[in-house]
């Protein structure tokens, strides 16, 4: 047999009327509800409901809205118009996978959801897989592209490579871009990020890219960091993982006024000639954020934008020498 | 990094029983929300208050993550609370079942204003005393 499906019921929720439809439709027997918006119209509400197909034929859906005309009535509105769609039924807990598909990243990435394989045309990318959970979402945000789009062109630099340096990513929510510059072939990654549910995130996605293993590289040098570190702090925790010894290269998507205030820190997590780029701010943001940075002793220089996004490239103002060009 | 809000979805659900069915799976489903991971999360947030609904408000972002906030209990139940009833008049017999006084609305519009479709006090009060007479519960002056 084949499966029953829902109706679905949308009517607009004027401010007045919604908590009396919130209170009517229960009692009759409409208690899957849900109230709507988009932020380009935050006032208007749309009411959508549920109801099984076998119980609502089309007679007690007409009816519908005579029951509901008199709470209208209380505020001297007319009743919103009903409108009925048909909804089949179907496994929700897997559906909402469909919307998420392998994104390629610049020339060398692929951000590709746990669940799914490496498209056939995408074989000579280098694939970053994650499991989406609450708080990380698909890695496609411009301020993410921009910082794995800058690992690529510092690695083209080296030979396609990004081996022998050692990165600190500050605020590293899903992990992505550390997990992308060890892809790269960096030899080790120190994260932090005040989010328990990003440390655990980060955990996790790298666990799922078998980077949570030892690298050959750190694995047999000595005094070398593990390859991945992640603790739950800000920039102080960051500097601890790595044990007194500033990355080579800091990666720290987070929100412009966040970045300036944790700038004085920032010859804590990376060296002198060491390189950093910093996301996550607007493009206005930019001038007064390069004030603040050289005020501390950092060159930030504009490399990328996307949209209403930056990305500033960081080196300490005055570095005679890089490790890291 | 700030992300783009592209919808907020309220949600009035059972505290510790959100599940894929209808409304959690159709209107978080469709923002590409990973359904089982809310569930969890609001089960696990709410689980401690079983019996009771709990409105939820899920901000869905740009990239398809999300966040969630628990709300005030629907005006309902708050107007419910206050007249001393189990719930309101099953038809619309008006001002036959219950009633609050002036400062009892005024404190249900206060408690519900942050989550009322409206920043007025004066309109809280006018869509909570207009909630209370559908129910069947009179104002007291």
């Amino acid at each position: 047999m084949a499966a029953l499906g829902w109706w679905r019921l949308e009517m607009a929720a004027p401010a007045e009327l919604e908590e009396s439809l919130l209170w009517k439709l229960p009692q009759l027997g409409i208690q899957r509800l849900a109230i709507r918006s988009i932020p380009a119209e935050p006032s208007a509400h749309l009411l959508v409901a549920w109801v099984p197909e076998i119980d609502w034929p089309e007679a007690e859906r007409a009816r519908l809205a005579g029951a509901l005309a008199p709470l209208a009535d209380t505020f001297a509105l007319p009743l919103p118009p009903l409108a009925w769609f048909h909804q089949s039924d179907e496994d929700w807990s897997l559906s909402w996978k469909q919307h998420w598909q392998p994104d390629p990243v610049g020339e060398r990435f692929l951000i590709l959801p746990a669940w799914l394989e490496r498209p056939e045309e995408h074989r000579e990318r280098l694939v970053i897989r994650l499991d989406p959970g609450s708080a990380f979402g698909t890695g496609s945000h411009p301020t993410t592209r921009l910082c794995l789009e800058a690992l690529e062109g510092l690695a083209r630099g080296r030979g396609g490579t990004l081996a022998g340096l050692r990165v600190a990513d500050l605020g590293c929510g899903s992990g992505i871009l550390g997990l992308g510059a060890l892809r790269l072939g960096a030899n080790s990654l120190a994260a932090s990020d005040t989010d328990p549910l990003a440390v655990r995130a980060t955990g996790e996605n790298a666990a799922l890219n078998g980077l949570d293993q030892a690298g050959e590289l750190a694995a047999h040098r000595e005094g070398a960091l593990p390859r991945l570190q992640v603790a739950q702090g800000s920039v102080e925790e960051l500097a601890e993982l790595l044990q007194g010894r500033p990355a080579d290269l800091l990666l720290c998507n987070i929100l412009a006024p966040v970045i300036e205030a944790l700038a004085p820190r920032f010859s804590a997590v990376l060296a002198a000639d060491g390189v950093g780029y910093l996301s996550g701010l607007l493009l206005e943001q930019v001038e007064g954020l390069q004030r603040a940075l050289a005020a501390e002793g950092w060159r930030a220089e504009q490399v990328g934008s996307q949209g209403p996004w930056g990305l500033l490239e960081l080196r300490a103002t005055g570095a005679q020498t890089s490790n890291v060009s | 990094m700030a992300k783009k809000v592209v919808a907020v979805i309220k949600l009035a659900l059972n505290a510790g029983k959100a599940n894929p069915a209808p409304p959690v799976g159709p209107a978080l489903g469709q923002h590409g929300v990973n359904i089982m991971a809310f569930c969890k999360e609001y089960n696990a947030r709410t689980q401690d208050k079983a019996g009771y609904v709990i409105p939820v408000e899920i901000s869905v972002f740009e990239d398809r993550s999300f966040t969630f906030i628990t709300k005030t209990p629907p005006a309902s139940v708050l107007i419910s609370k206050a007249a001393g009833i189990e719930k309101g008049a099953a038809t619309s017999a008006k001002g036959s079942v219950g009633a609050i006084s002036r400062t009892q609305l005024e404190e249900i519009a206060r408690t519900k204003l942050p989550d009322l479709n409206t920043s007025s006090l004066e309109s809280a009060q006018r869509i909570i005393e207009g909630t209370a007479r559908n129910m069947g519960v009179a104002i007291r002056d």
